[in-house]
Formats: C-alpha cells, structure tokens, sequence
C-alpha cells in the first residue's frame, strides 16, 4: 500500500513534470554521479537528475534536427528534456563524454535558453582515485559554493553542509539496505529503482521518509530466493522502466553494477569536522576515491574490482550489460569487463538500447534465453 | 554529380609537390620503429600516443612515439582499413566506436595481416582527453590487452569563451601538475630519465618546427593558394608524429621554401583555382584523393582546413618553468578542447583571413568529439560571416559509412550557390 502511494506520487510527477518544476521553483536540474548533491542541498536547492523515464510532448524543436543520428541517444533525450521543459537552473557536466562536452553550447546555439536560465558548467576531472582529482574537484566545488553564494545571496557554513552530508549519507544508507533487500527477496528490482528514482527527485529529507517508510513495511516479509541469479552492470543506463517491462530480468537481478544504481550509494561523506575547508576535502575524496567510477573515467581495475567480489558475494551466474546505443565509452568499457568475465568463464550478455527503450521486445527475448542458458549451467 | 571544365579529363588539375622528404622521413620512422627495439644494445623503448598527448617529453628521454591515429590513417589511406575494423568488430567492439580505434584494434589483435605487421609492441602507452575521450578507452583496452602501464593526462575543456573567460587558475594547476606526475611515470616504467635540459633542446625543436608549420598554413592565404587539402593532411604526419626531432624541421624548411617559391610565381596547389572553401574534421582517407582532385577539376581548393591547424601551437622556450607553464596551457587549449563558441570564431576568422567562398563540414560518424553540435554551428557560421557551408556526412577509415553519390550531391549544390554568388 505505501508502495503503491510512492508509485503513484513519482508517476504522477513524471507525467506532469513541467508542474513539478513549477511547484518546485528550487529544482537544480543535473545529470552525471559525480555532481556533490550535498553542496545542492546545503543551499536549499532540491538536486534532481534529469530521468529518462520522463514522458513529454515535444512543443519545441525536434533534437533529430539538431543533432545527427550517431550522436548517442542520452544526449538526445537530455536535449530534448532541456529544450521542451521549463528549467530555471541547471548543472552541466563537463569533461564526462565527447557527446555531453558541448550540450550547453548546442542549447545556446540553438537559442533553447530562457533569458533567467541560471547554470554552472562542472569542470569534472576523468582521472579518478589519486591524489591530485581529488585536490582539483575539490577547488572547482570550490568554485560551485561561489557560484550558489552569488546565486542565492547566501553564505554556505559548515553547518548547513553538515547537516544536508548527514541527509545525503542517511539515505545512500537507506539504498543500501533496499539493495540487499533484493538480495533477499523481500523488495523487487523494480520496486528499488522506483524508490531510486524518487530519491533522486524528492527533497532529501522527504526520499528518507519515504525509504524508512518501505523498510519498515517490508522488514518482516520471508526471504524468497528463485534462480538463477545475475548482475546487471552498466553506467549511464538509466531506464530502469526496465524492470516493469521486462518481468524475467526483474526477479533475475541479484544486484546492479550501475552508476545511478548501486555506484550511487555505496560511499559515505564524514562530516565530522566543524572547518568548512576540511568538509569540502572530505565530500573531495568520497566523490573521487571512494565512489565506484564510470566508464568515462580513468580508475584502472576499480570497475572490475568491483564487479567481480559483488559476483563472488550474490554468488551470481551471469553478468548482464547494458548500454545506450553510440555510447563510446559504456560501449569499450564493457568490452574491457567482458574480457575479464571470460577469462574466468562467466557467461555474459550484452544489451543495446536507448532511453526509451523502443527495442523492449527484442531485449526481453534475449533475456530470457540468457537466462534458460545459465539455469542450465 | 560535379562535372569537369574545360580540361582535357586526362590532364591533372592539381600541381604536385616537389618536396618529398617528409614522406621519406615517415616510411623511415615507421621501419625504424620497427628493427630499433629490437636491438638488445639499444634498449630503445617505445610508446603509444594520441595525437594530442605531449610527445615532447617521451622524445626527450630517448622514447620512440607511435601515433595508433596516424598509422589508423595510414592502413585508411591504403584501403585495408575496414578488414581491421571487423576484426575488432568481431572481438567484441562495437561496430559504433571510432573507426581509427576500429582499425587500430583490429591490427593489435591481428598484426601478422595487417599493414606493416602493426605497430611495433608498446612499452608504455600515454593518452590525452584534449583531442576527445575515446582515446582514454581505446588505450586502456589496448593497456589491458598487453598488460602495459598507461598514462592518462587529463585536460578539463575550455569553457564559455563567449564570455571571454580562459582557463581557470586551479584547472592550469591540475593540469601543470601532471606533467611533472608524467616524467615519474617514464622514469618509473621505462628506466629513462629526462634532465630538464634534455626537455629544453626537444622543445625548441618541436617550436621551430611548429613555426615553420605554422608559416606554411599561412602562406596559404594566398591567391592562387600554394596547398590544397591533401597536400596538407599528407604533410601533417611529421608535426603530429616527430614533433621535437631535428629531421622534422628540415623536412618542414624544404615544404616552406616549395610554398614560397609557388606564392611568389603564382603557382596555385590546382591549376585553375575558383572557389576556396574550408575544411572542417579529419579527413576521408580511404577518398581522399578522388573527393578533392574531382573538386580541383571543377576549380575548387581548399586553403584552410581546422584539422591541420590544430598542430599549430608554441610557447615559450627561455626557460624550464615558463616552458612547462606554457605547456600545459598549449595541451589544454587545443582545437577540439574548446567549446563550441571557439569553434564559429576561429571558423569564421579563416573564412575572413583567406577570403573564402565557403565551408565544408564532415560529419564524421566516427568522431563525435568533432562532429557533436554541428549543424547548430553551421547556421552560426554562416550567420556571423554570410557565407554559405555544406554538412556531408563520412568517415575518417570506415568506408562502410560513406556514401560517394550522397557526398557530391550536397557538394554540387554548394558549388552551385557561390557560382550563382558569384555571377
């Protein structure tokens, strides 16, 4: 009953999501895993990933006027979210792909920016876990506070950023237990990634609630396990609409390796000091070292680290991957994985598709005979 | 379909060049990169690059530099680009990467049937994300297929330069650093050790170099313009691939004297030049020659292009600190690492600077770093300067991506207008 009342809220709001940017006049609008939510938060903003799962008549230009066909088809789904809704504020991710690297310049360009449009443009490193990204993100988020300062008129202090590090921590904490509730059987794949879409588009505060609130109601369900089991891994995939429309892959997937999926969660900030400086550092090296990275970035072995002991602990069968069709770097990285998985002879599938999911019926067959493959094993 | 004028169809509408050298230089690197690290006595390493990674460094310690993009263009060039890229294909790479990353790959796991037996094996392999991002994934494929140390030099882009703003003071520090991070890297990987004199001597080769480069690009303003496109992209190899060897400024010094002896006879690079047009992208390999002799037939040349401009950068060469600082800056300020608004400026300076009729612009498949956004900065091209562009659509080595009769319809009507324009 609780589930289907959040359902019904977030549907509700994706369906009619011009309405719930105007009813949330705060929403700052952005799209990659590394932007630090905390920062957003701290200055009352509400972060909200821009979703595919969105659904809105196209009033403006047509983005196949814009851009040419092999551009890949997250970038085409973020324009044309961009171009048709009324956004007062965004972040845009620089340095993340060859395809995301000028998507503000193509909305100027093509004069798809109201005159209040309020941005900043994430100068993000690619280099990830050492020493010297994590000093660089450090001063651009540096950069992010005076930008937001200036924004707003307000002065960030450290205790307003330690109190929206503790929201952010909570509910990462909060996914994490969800996730191993699917593990267990008592939450489904689609369930989890409703409540992740959700929390990726409520107020902190609200998201916590929410989560607690499922937990809470599913804690005492018996643990049911039916096999086989696999790995869904990927990184900008972020349809997870998936999982309705594909039942079979919905009660296969053990565990996700995916950016917006477990890779979102699976890191805390401390915020044990009182100095802003230190804080910042701290939100520095979550982001840069502790976070599982992307295919775009520069960690090497992390990735695959990762994947293979989250195989190992779900005792998985499989590794399913899934990526947005011309996504270059979704595209190489799982070849990369694929060939360590077949050193060690695990079975793999590898899934193309776009935000929309117009292959759905393809995809779905190709599912279940992976799966009837490795049940057999 | 564009027709010839005027000439007997025998008769070559283009002037060849003389100078030779530069592609004697590049068949000699090639074989010597080939024979030299095989020789115990010489322990002479060898590193991949990207063609936008600082080479100057790996050439100071003794290292031989392999460009995966020039021989990509190379085996393009000679045809036998698409069997490697299905070969790659056939691995498991997706038939939608790059196809310079295609065709490389499909030669590293294919060597013994691919050109020259592929390039030599690497010792350490260096990529650079000014150029695009590709090459970071393409490398660190090729770094766990050997099981090779790889270094990534991180260049975040240039952003709002509408607005006039440059680069950040702590983006310079990131990026400043890592050339220091980068001659710890060689020793650690390689054993060599590069002494900030050794680093000096190669920079100022590779700056000399790179003026005399960048003398030749401009000589090209003017009218009858001394070089065309092909004789660019094909004189390019040395500036990309030695920069910072002595060799390469004789090579450039004898190409410099050629230019200035056909500008001061008003010897053109065709022989009956009408139209001058831009070039915008990395060029068509497999079609190169056809696609700009037939257009050379009809009096079109191209005195400019964007791709071999983007080697076209020097700094200071007094002393060590400043040099690095300007580097770093150098690195980050390539072509393809600034925004889109550079783009249309530096575009429609050329058209400005080389009286130009109009502009071609490859939409490359293969290459979205260089081909996103392109259809928003023609029209803003065209706007700020009033001159007509044409966007065709191709591939730099992937001839399964190009269409031939496509490509001159849109050309033919490009043609059309500036001829009427011109009436």
């Amino acid at each position: 009953m609780i589930f289907q009342k959040l359902t019904s809220e977030i549907d509700t709001a994706l369906n009619n999501f011009d309405e719930y940017l105007e009813e949330n006049n705060n929403a700052m609008m952005y799209f990659t895993a590394d932007i630090p939510l905390e920062i957003i938060s701290a200055f009352n903003f509400i972060p909200i990933r821009i979703p595919s799962e969105i659904e809105f008549n196209s009033k403006n230009k047509s983005t196949n006027a814009i851009f040419q066909p092999f551009i890949c088809s997250k970038s085409r789904q973020m324009l044309d979210f961009l171009i048709n809704n009324n956004i007062k504020h965004a972040i845009f991710s620089e340095n993340h792909c060859d395809s995301l690297q000028n998507l503000y310049d193509v909305l100027r360009l093509n004069e798809s920016i109201p005159n209040n449009f309020q941005y900043f443009r994430f100068l993000l490193p690619v280099n990830r876990g050492g020493k010297a990204e994590t000093k660089y993100y450090q001063k651009e988020i540096k950069r992010l506070v005076t930008w937001f300062e200036k924004t707003t008129g307000e002065k960030l202090t450290s205790d307003k950023l330690k109190s929206s590090i503790t929201l952010h921590n909570t509910k990462r904490k909060l996914l994490n237990t969800i996730s191993d509730m699917v593990l267990e059987g008592k939450i489904q794949n689609n369930e989890l990634f409703k409540l992740k879409l959700g929390s990726d588009m409520f107020p902190v505060q609200k998201s916590i609630d929410l989560l607690n609130s499922i937990i809470d109601d599913r804690q005492t369900i018996k643990e049911s396990n039916p096999s086989p089991k696999v790995i869904l891994s990927g990184s900008m995939f972020d349809n997870f609409e998936i999982f309705e429309k594909i039942p079979v892959l919905n009660n296969a997937v053990a565990f996700n390796d995916l950016t917006f999926g477990s890779r979102s969660t699976t890191f805390e900030i401390n915020n044990q000091s009182d100095d802003l400086d230190t804080i910042l550092e701290n939100i520095s090296k979550a982001y840069i070292k502790d976070r599982i990275s992307d295919s775009v970035h520069f960690y090497p072995n992390q990735r695959r680290d990762y994947l293979l002991s989250n195989f190992e602990r779900t005792k998985a069968k499989g590794v399913i991957f899934i990526y947005y069709s011309f996504c270059d770097p979704d595209a190489f990285e799982t070849r990369n994985l694929s060939r360590h998985l077949e050193k060690r002879d695990i079975p793999i599938l590898t899934l193309v598709t776009d935000p929309k999911l117009t292959n759905i019926e393809q995809l779905a067959t190709r599912v279940e005979a992976f799966l009837e493959r490795i049940g057999d094993l | 379909m564009i027709e010839k004028i005027d000439r007997d169809p025998t008769e070559r509408a283009y002037n060849k060049l003389k100078s030779n050298s530069y592609k004697k230089y590049t068949i000699s690197y090639y074989r010597n990169s080939k024979i030299l690290p095989k020789i115990p006595l010489l322990n002479k390493k060898v590193a991949w690059v990207t063609s936008g990674a600082p080479v100057e460094i790996l050439v100071a310690a003794g290292i031989m530099p392999l460009y995966p993009e020039n021989y990509a263009a190379i085996v393009g060039g000679s045809k036998q680009s698409v069997d490697a890229c299905i070969i790659a294909e056939n691995d498991g790479y997706s038939n939608e990467l790059c196809s310079y990353a295609r065709c490389h790959l499909g030669t590293v796991i294919n060597p013994s049937g691919s050109l020259m037996g592929g390039l030599s094996k690497p010792d350490i392999i260096v990529s650079c994300n000014n150029i695009c991002g590709t090459v970071l994934k393409w490398f660190q494929s090729i770094s766990e297929y050997y099981d090779i140390p790889h270094f990534h030099f991180d260049t975040p882009p240039i952003v709002d330069t509408k607005l006039g703003k440059t680069q950040e003071n702590h983006v310079f520090h990131y990026v400043r650093d890592q050339l220091d991070d980068y001659i710890e890297f060689i020793k650690t990987h390689t054993g060599k050790r590069v002494t900030e004199k050794k680093i000096m001597k190669v920079l100022r080769l590779a700056n000399k170099a790179t003026l005399l480069w960048g003398e030749i690009l401009d000589s090209c303003k003017a009218t009858p313009t001394p070089l065309n496109c092909p004789d660019r992209f094909i004189t390019m190899a040395p500036i990309v691939a030695q920069r910072g060897m002595k060799k390469t400024i004789t090579v450039y010094e004898e190409l410099l004297e050629e230019v200035h002896q056909r500008v001061d006879s008003k010897t053109g690079a065709i022989k009956n030049e009408k139209i001058r047009l831009l070039w915008d992208n990395i060029a068509i390999w497999f079609y190169l020659y056809p696609f700009f002799n037939k257009l050379a037939q009809r009096g079109v040349v191209f005195p400019v292009d964007t791709y071999t401009h983007a080697w076209n950068m020097t700094g200071s060469v007094d002393n060590y600190e400043d040099a690095m600082n300007d580097y770093a800056k150098m690195y980050s300020h390539v072509y393809l690492n600034q925004d889109l608004s550079y783009r249309v400026e530096l575009i429609s300076k050329f058209i400005k600077e080389y009286e130009l009729d109009g502009f071609v612009l490859h939409s490359n498949k293969a290459c979205k770093r260089y081909s996103m956004g392109m259809l928003s900065y023609k029209k803003a091209i065209t706007e700020k300067t009033g001159v007509p562009g044409v966007i065709i659509d191709g591939d730099m080595v992937d001839s399964r991506n190009f269409s031939e009769e496509q490509t001159w319809t849109r050309i033919e009507s490009l043609i059309e207008m500036i001829e009427a324009r011109k009436s």
